[in-house]
């Protein structure tokens, strides 16, 4: 066997460099430690050599036993080649060694393989600027998913019929890929809960957002771009869409919609948000009949989802009912946003007075969750105590009256009567500024005699 | 149908001042130049601008950036990735209807 070079220079050069440096030979003992080893562990090393270096190895109550073990490598070592491992050696009587990095190497083969152990400070670990990058990327996004997570969470809180059924719905669409129309009001987080419910099905498809209202044909490939070129690229690839106000996209935008589905099979998933009642856009008496029993079918409207999109979309359908169907879970749903608001820093309030509680459930949401939202932010930051009351609550809600709303449909009721006397009373208040006063003038020009017009500008006294 | 004033106001600015051109509850077109680099700031932005100012409409010319980058973006609330500037006018029906949607009064 070839020898190498003395051993002598090497060894001085060791002594003098003041680095902890050990051996472990292939019996796992201990079989050579450095002068730097006594400085870090301040004992004499005499005392360590041949002790067993083993990581899980049966270790006994002697305190140098215990010593030789902490200084052992990882498990694995022997498959990996290298390892680092930041040691605490115990306390022997009054000296308490440093915590130091140790880095393990592996030398030569089965019984023969010893290890060797350099202990220091290595900043080869250090993760290069792109993966650091990589890292504050991922990390963004997580926060981006969460916020939507959480907001999911706070929509879908309650116990009202109409929540219970809106979380069952949404378990099933989570446990599936597949395609999805979500139909809610604006403002009710559908786009938060279908983020959610892809994160739920399949988190690491690309996804892409797009505005339906906004697109045409042209605008959609341009859009879609960046989740269709893996698509075309690889037959494994899978995508998502979600495309906001679905039924107000121009038909030639579903049709170029379609297209692109079909083109892909389901490789490309849709999930469309829409309001509470699509509409069916104008297809066959049979498609209307068969694919869409419950909606409203609007031949006339333009706005609406085709009969061919709704073919993709018909298969899960979950509908976001508007908050004001929702009124039981609304003092649930106002707590649990005062106490996410608290959580972040924002205000001191604690709790609703009953008078705000009950502004809430009586006012009808036309702006739903996101209304709630805002109007329990604009409270905290007018609130001075710990208690909201009505008057901290915006100016729309705490004037609100539940009959206002009506008074225009409870003047539709009028009787005719009444309605033509106020048409006849108009008429003849008419006729005399025509006449610049004169009653019998103004009698005559409507056809009636001096009497009749008396008895309806002066009506008499009832009793 | 924009609305008034008829013509818009186009500004440019560096990342750090968008926030002070910004006016909350008045749309805006925000154009981004993301390049490789940039990809973590850029990131940042888009979520706070978002949640600041969620009537900004916020598009992204891609200088250079790698297919992975440009598929991690779409996942942000970007509205569309631009890859050269003759691509512009392809997306001024997408400003006009921001604007155009984003005047209209919450129902």
């Amino acid at each position: 066997m070839a020898s190498g070079t003395q051993t002598r220079p090497f060894l001085r050069l060791l002594e003098a460099s003041g680095s902890p440096l050990y051996v472990i030979g292939p019996q796992g003992d201990l079989v050579y430690l450095s002068a730097g080893c006594a400085d870090w562990l301040g004992v004499d090393l005499n005392l360590l050599l041949n002790r067993r270096c083993i990581a899980g190895s049966p270790v006994s109550d002697e305190p140098y036993d215990r010593l030789a073990a902490a200084l052992s490598p990882p498990t694995g070592l022997s498959q990996r080649g290298t390892a680092s491992l930041r040691i605490q050696p115990p306390t022997i009587g009054d000296i308490r060694p440093d915590v130091i990095e140790v880095r393990f190497t592996r030398a030569g083969h089965h019984d023969k393989a010893i290890t060797i152990a350099v202990g220091g400070k290595f900043d080869d670990r250090v993760i290069d600027q792109e993966l650091r990058d990589a890292v504050a990327i991922r990390s963004q996004l997580d926060r981006w998913r969460k916020k939507h997570a959480d907001f999911t969470n706070l929509v879908t809180a309650g116990q009202s019929p109409a929540v219970r059924r809106l979380r069952r719905r949404l378990r099933v669409a989570s446990s599936t890929r597949t395609d999805l129309c979500l139909c809610g009001p604006r403002g009710s987080g559908s786009e938060s809960i279908a983020r959610s419910v892809h994160q739920a099905s399949s988190a690491n498809e690309p996804f892409m957002a797009v505005d339906g209202s906004l697109m045409d044909p042209e605008l959609l490939d341009a859009v879609l771009a960046p989740i269709i070129h893996p698509l075309t690229e690889s037959p494994q690839s899978l995508a998502t869409t979600l495309v906001r106000g679905l039924d107000e996209m121009p038909p030639e935008a579903q049709r170029r919609l379609v297209e692109i589905w079909q083109t892909f099979g389901g490789r490309l998933r849709i999930i469309g948000l829409c309001g509470t009642q699509p509409a069916v856009l104008s297809g066959t008496d049979k498609a209307k009949n068969e694919l869409a029993p419950s909606l409203i079918i609007d031949e006339i409207s333009p706005e609406g989802i085709s009969v061919d999109l709704w073919e993709i979309l018909a298969a899960l359908t979950v509908t976001v009912e508007p908050l004001s169907e929702r009124v039981e879970d609304l003092p649930l749903l106002a707590a649990a946003i005062l106490d996410k608001r608290r959580a972040l820093g924002e205000g001191t309030a604690e709790r609703f007075s009953r008078a705000a509680l009950d502004a809430f459930v009586i006012y009808p949401w036309p702006g739903d969750y996101q209304e709630l939202d805002e109007a329990i932010r604009h409270a905290i930051r007018t609130s001075r105590s710990e208690t909201i009351g009505i008057e901290q609550l915006p100016l729309a809600i705490r004037s609100y009256r539940p009959g206002s709303g009506s008074v225009a449909a409870k003047r539709l009721n009028i009787s005719l009567d009444d309605a033509l006397s106020r048409f006849e009373l108009r008429m003849i208040q008419q006729a005399l500024e025509a006449t610049n006063g004169n009653r019998a003038e103004a009698a005559r020009r409507l056809g009636i005699s001096r009497a009749r017009l008396l008895r309806r500008i002066d009506p008499p006294k009832a009793d | 149908m924009t609305p008034h004033p008829l013509v818009l106001d186009v500004v440019e600015s560096d990342t750090s001042s968008i926030v002070d051109l910004l006016i909350p509850g008045l749309p805006a077109v925000v154009l981004w130049e993301v390049e490789p680099g940039s990809l973590r700031e850029a990131a940042h932005q888009f979520i706070k601008t978002n949640d600041r100012f969620p009537l900004a409409l916020q598009l992204v010319a891609d200088r250079g950036l790698s297919v992975r980058e440009r598929m991690l973006l779409a996942e942000f609330p970007v509205a569309v990735l631009l890859k050269q500037p003759e691509q512009l006018p392809k997306i001024r029906p997408l400003i006009e209807g921001h604007f155009a949607s984003a005047a209209q009064p919450v129902d």
